[in-house]
C-alpha cells in the first residue's frame, strides 16, 4: 500500500514515540545513578503522556487483533495494525525477549509512571525493548519518506 | 570510542543545522511563503537546541545513556535530512511561478482556523500530500499543471488529507464504524464451517481493511467537491479520464490492500454529489464521458466485491459525518456565477470555475485568457 499521507503520519508518530522513550529512559538511568537530569520535568511528564496515549490506542487495537484469526486488523490505520500484530507475536515468543512482552498494557503504564527506585530497572528494560520494536517497524516509513538508501 | 563518535557527529550536526538556518534565512521568498519559511527556521532552531542537549548529555559521561543519546542523535539526523532533502526545497528553489499554487494552498489553509496555523508549501511531483503537523505540511503538484488554473482544484482533495490528519481520532472512529458495518453487511446469512467459509471470511475482512484507505480518499473527493463544486468535478475528471485503463478496472489482487478505490467508482461518487447539489447536466456529461471510454476499451464495471450497492448507504453516511467533523469551506453561489472575476474580493474557486467555463466555451483562446488572469491574480496579492 503506497500512501504518502499514511507514511508521513506514521513517520511522525514514530518520531514522537521514540523521542518520549529516549527522554524517559535517560531520566530513569540518571535517576538510578543519582545524576542530575538536564531534561526538564515538563519534558518528562509530556513524554509519559505521549506513551500513555499511545498505550491506550494500542490496547484497543491489540484487542481487535487478538479477536481476529486471519491476521487482518481492521478498525485502525494499517500501520498501527501491523505494529499491533508484531507486538502480539513478540508476546507469544518463548522465552520472551523482554519483560515488556510479559506485562499487560495496564501494568506497563504503571511502570512508566512509577517514580519508585525499585521499578527503574524494569522501566529501563521495557522502554528499550519498546524502542527497538518501534524502530524496527518504522523502517517501512523511513524508506517511504527517503527511499531505500 | 562511542562517546567521541557521538560527540563528533553532534558537533557536525550543529554546524550543518546552522548552515541550513542561514541558507533558509537568506533565501528571498514571496509573501505566500513567508509563514512556511518562519516555521522551517523555528523548527531548525528547535533541532539545534536538541543537539545542544545531546552534547550536554554526552558530557555527563555515563555510558549507560549512550544508547539513548545514539537514538536521539539518529532522530535529530533524520529530521535534519527531512529538512534538507525535502522541506527547505520550496524555500531555496523558490520561483515566481510558484505563487499560483502557493496562493491556492495559503487560501485553503486560511479557510479554517484549525489549518491556518500550519503554513504549507509544495514541491514538484505527482499529486500527493505529506501532512506533517509537527514541521509543516508539504504538497506535491506536477510541474506543468502547477502553472494552470484548471488543475488547481486538485489541491482541494489533497487538503482533505490534511483535514483528516487534524481530526484524526474522530475520523478514525468513524472509519472504524464503517469497517465494522461493511463487514457485517457482507457477512452471509448462513455460515458454513469449512475452508470455503474461511476464504470468504478472509476476503470479507480484506475488503473492510481496504476501506480504511478508500474511505479517506472518498472523503477527500467530497472535500474537493465541497470547496470547489463544478471546477473540482471538471478538474478531477479531465485529469484522470484518459490516463490509464486502471482507472476503470483493476484485478482483485490489485484491489486488496490498495490505497485508492478504482477511479470510476470515485467518479460515480463525485457525480452523485454534483447531481445532488444541482449540477445535473455536469454529472450526466461526466458519467457519459467515462462510460464511453470504458465501452471503447470493452470494460464493464466490476469491483470484485470491494464495492457493492448494499454498502452505499453506510459509506455515504460516513462521508457525510466526516464532512461535518472537518467542515471545509463550501463553495458559494458567487463562486460559481459566470460574471467577471474580481481578484481583490473573489475567492480562487470563482476564478477556477470561470477558467473551466472559458476553457469549455473556447479552449483555443483559453491560454491567452488564462495568462491575463494569472497576472491579475498575482498582482492583486
Amino acid at each position: 500500500m503506497k500512501n504518502d499521507w499514511l507514511t508521513a503520519s506514521s513517520f511522525e508518530r514514530t518520531f514522537s514515540l521514540v523521542s518520549a522513550i529516549n527522554t524517559l529512559s535517560i531520566s530513569a538511568k540518571l535517576k538510578s545513578t543519582g545524576v542530575t537530569n538536564p531534561l526538564s520535568v515538563e519534558e518528562v511528564n509530556q513524554s509519559r503522556k505521549i506513551l500513555d496515549d499511545f498505550f491506550n490506542g494500542l490496547q484497543s487495537v491489540i484487542q481487535n487483533a487478538e479477536k481476529d484469526k486471519y491476521g487482518i486488523v481492521i478498525g485502525t490505520d494499517p500501520r498501527l495494525g501491523a505494529f499491533a500484530l508484531q507486538y502480539i507475536n513478540e508476546r507469544k515468543r518463548v522465552p520472551p525477549r523482554s519483560k515488556l512482552f510479559t506485562l499487560s498494557i495496564h501494568q506497563l503504564k504503571e511502570i512508566i509512571y512509577s517514580e519508585e527506585r525499585d521499578n527503574l530497572e524494569e522501566q529501563i528494560d521495557c522502554l528499550e525493548a519498546l524502542r527497538t520494536l518501534i524502530e524496527q517497524h518504522a523502517q517501512t516509513d523511513v524508506a517511504g519518506i527517503f527511499g531505500d538508501e | 570510542m562511542i562517546k567521541s563518535l557521538l560527540e563528533q557527529h553532534n558537533h557536525e550536526l550543529y554546524l550543518d543545522l546552522q548552515s541550513l538556518i542561514q541558507l533558509v534565512s537568506l533565501a528571498p521568498v514571496s509573501d505566500e511563503l513567508l509563514g512556511y519559511k518562519t516555521g522551517i527556521i523555528n523548527y531548525s532552531q528547535a533541532l539545534l537546541q536538541n543537539v545542544n542537549i545531546n552534547l550536554a548529555l554526552i558530557k555527563i559521561g555515563k555510558s549507560s545513556i549512550y544508547k539513548d543519546i545514539l537514538s536521539r542523535t539518529q532522530q535529530t539526523t533524520q529530521r535534519f535530512q527531512l529538512l534538507s532533502s525535502m522541506l527547505v526545497i520550496p524555500i531555496v528553489n523558490s520561483k515566481k511561478e510558484d505563487r499560483i499554487c502557493l496562493q491556492t494552498i495559503r487560501w485553503l489553509h486560511n479557510s479554517l482556523p484549525e489549518t491556518k496555523k500550519y503554513p504549507a508549501a509544495f514541491l514538484s511531483g505527482n499529486f500527493a500530500v505529506r501532512p506533517f503537523q509537527d514541521i509543516a505540511p508539504l504538497y506535491y503538484f506536477p510541474s506543468l499543471e502547477q502553472r494552470s488554473l484548471l488543475y488547481q482544484p486538485l489541491l482541494f482533495h489533497e487538503y482533505g488529507h490534511f483535514l483528516y490528519q487534524i481530526h484524526r481520532q474522530e475520523m478514525d472512529d468513524l472509519v472504524q464504524d464503517l469497517q465494522a458495518e461493511i463487514d457485517e453487511i457482507l457477512m452471509p446469512m448462513s455460515q458454513r464451517n469449512d475452508r470455503f467459509s474461511d476464504a470468504m471470511a478472509i476476503k470479507r475482512q480484506m475488503i473492510a481493511y481496504t476501506w480504511y484507505s478508500w474511505a479517506q480518499e472518498l472523503f477527500c473527493d467530497a472535500v474537493g467537491f465541497t470547496i470547489g463544486g463544478p471546477c473540482f468535478v471538471r478538474s478531477f475528471s479531465r485529469y484522470l479520464l484518459l490516463r490509464d485503463p486502471g482507472n476503470f478496472y483493476r484485478d482483485q489482487q490489485d484491489l486488496e490492500n490498495s490505497s485508492h478505490p478504482v477511479t470510476w467508482l470515485r467518479i460515480h461518487n463525485i457525480s452523485k454529489r454534483a447531481e445532488k447539489a444541482g449540477f445535473k447536466n455536469l454529472a450526466k456529461e461526466i458519467e457519459k464521458q467515462w462510460l464511453s471510454i470504458a465501452q471503447m476499451m470493452n470494460i464493464s464495471e466490476d469491483y470484485h466485491g470491494f464495492y457493492d450497492e448494499a454498502v452505499d448507504d453506510v459509506i455515504n453516511r460516513t462521508i457525510e459525518d466526516m464532512l461535518i467533523e472537518a467542515s471545509p469551506r463550501k463553495f458559494s453561489q458567487m463562486d460559481i456565477s459566470s460574471c467577471d472575476w474580481d481578484p481583490s474580493t473573489d475567492s480562487p474557486v470563482r476564478l477556477f470555475c470561470l477558467a473551466w467555463q472559458k476553457y469549455s466555451y473556447d479552449y483555443q483562446s483559453y491560454s491567452t485568457w488564462e495568462e491575463n488572469q494569472i497576472n491579475l491574480l498575482l498582482a492583486s496579492h
